[in-house]
């Protein structure tokens, strides 16, 4: 198999995440819970992580990190301990379901900034959005749609002028470029793509502190006769026994990142998506969506051939080629309007560090074999 | 005779057991004694020689909220005392 279905989770991950996860489940016992070497060992792992991806985001305070099981759990419990019903939010058309839906949810008033017909978001336009009740803004750091990296940092220069709180959807973006608190005051994250952690790993992190509502609570090892969850960091989040194994699994896969670097993982992953780009742009009947005029993107293509639907390009690919794509829509609904590809959705070619040139060299003859070269 | 430092949850009880083990400090993490009332089901344990070492090093690092008692047997009787102004042992 050729997977190109990275945005949607890695498979091909660092060997020791995998052998990390094995070791824990035959030896940690639960966090938290007990003084007992095992109980003690996922206790200390999982805080070592909790350092490790404090570091990588340039903050000195571990406890900053929460897990979670995943960025749309890190989303839906942000929004639903933040924002309430009559409050007045700034979020973007190109959003994924998993801000979109807590957001609806929340039943707040919602402000959106638009995009040009190539993805890319009008900043110039939030100025004009923020009212003066207007309290957070929610967005992704990167699309997974098309590739397109938002300027975050000038956002949230914005946001800090005006007192507004922004919360930052990293799920496609960490681990593969720099991620830092000058660019949101909350960050939500998934453990099992850019990081190479296994699924059902993922967290908030936090610059400062935030009065969240209670909006997860049960045991948590500590003050057992109150009856609420504590309210700071982490434990506010983190009810219930942690994925202490899967936690530490992702810890090597940081310690991968770190290793590798966020520089020379894009560089990589950038070098594939332009030889990627560079073989396929110019096919007959070829579309190709997002902002491809630089170099600062992530490997993501999301493509539709003329005559086809997407799901018969991807079917197509994966039975005559074995190639691993994602078709239809892409969780984004707003930006499938923008491109008005609600029915016929996109097929999307997303890259990772452990792909080779070969692969995509294999890809682009395939494509060009369907498109009928 | 030895010393017990209670935290207000089990991360800062871990945080600060890291960075005490860091400092080579020899600490111990044990189970709250019933004698004590905290919100943390673990505490850390220390020998008196180096109790001074480990609260500066934890009120360096921003460790708050801690409550020292110091552990005596006597008569195989154990009580617990806290030490309300523990700035004394620094």
């Amino acid at each position: 198999m050729i997977y190109f279905d990275n945005s949607a989770t890695t498979i091909a991950k660092p060997p020791e995440v995998a052998e990390a996860v094995l070791y824990a489940i035959n030896n940690f016992g639960n966090a938290s819970r007990s003084f007992y070497d095992a109980a003690l060992l996922a206790n200390r792992e999982i805080f070592k992580t909790r350092a490790e991806i404090s570091e990588l985001v340039g903050l000195d305070e571990p406890l900053n990190v929460a897990f979670t099981c995943s960025a749309t759990e890190s989303l839906n419990l942000v929004i639903a301990g933040l924002i309430k019903k009559g409050d007045s939010v700034i979020t973007t058309v190109t959003e994924h379901n998993s801000v979109l839906r807590p957001l609806y949810l929340a039943g707040c008033d919602l402000d959106f900034i638009d995009c040009d017909d190539e993805g890319v978001l009008r900043l110039d336009e939030i100025e004009k959005l923020i009212k003066p009740s207007t309290r957070f803004l929610v967005c992704t750091h990167g699309s997974n749609v098309t590739g397109n990296i938002t300027d975050v940092k000038r956002i949230y220069e914005i946001c800090k002028s005006h007192n507004i709180t922004m919360i930052l959807d990293i799920s496609q973006t960490f681990g593969l470029i720099d991620v830092t608190f000058d660019m949101a005051d909350i960050l939500c994250f998934t453990g099992h793509k850019g990081l190479f952690g296994p699924q059902g790993t993922g967290g908030i992190i936090v610059n400062g502190s935030f009065d969240f509502d209670i909006v997860k609570t049960g045991g948590a090892g500590v003050k057992s006769f109150e009856r609420f969850q504590q309210k700071e960091m982490p434990d506010i989040f983190e009810a219930g026994t942690h994925n202490s194994h899967g936690i530490y699994g992702l810890q090597k896969g940081v310690q991968f990142i770190k290793k590798i670097g966020t520089g020379a993982i894009h560089l990589k992953e950038r070098k594939l998506a332009e030889r990627f780009y560079t073989g396929i742009k110019n096919l007959k009947g070829i579309t190709l969506y997002g902002d491809f005029s630089g170099y600062d993107r992530l490997p993501v293509i999301s493509v539709n051939l003329e005559g086809m639907t997407s799901a018969d390009l991807a079917t197509s690919l994966w039975e005559n080629y074995e190639i691993a794509t994602r078709a239809g829509s892409h969780c984004a609904p707003l930006l499938h309007k923008r491109f008005n590809t609600v029915d016929m959705g996109m097929v999307r070619f997303s890259f990772s560090y452990f792909n080779t040139y070969e692969e995509i060299d294999i890809c682009i003859c395939a494509l060009k074999n369907i498109a009928g070269y | 005779m030895e010393y017990v430092i209670t935290f207000k949850n089990t991360n800062f009880a871990i945080k600060a057991e890291q960075i005490l083990l860091a400092d080579r400090l020899r600490v111990t993490v044990m189970p709250l004694p019933s004698q004590i009332k905290a919100g943390c089901g673990i505490c850390l344990r220390i020998n008196p020689e180096q109790i001074g070492s480990a609260l500066k090093i934890l009120k360096s690092n921003h460790i708050g909220e801690t409550v020292i008692y110091l552990k005596r047997v006597d008569n195989n009787r154990t009580s617990f005392q806290e030490i309300v102004d523990s700035a004394i042992l620094m």
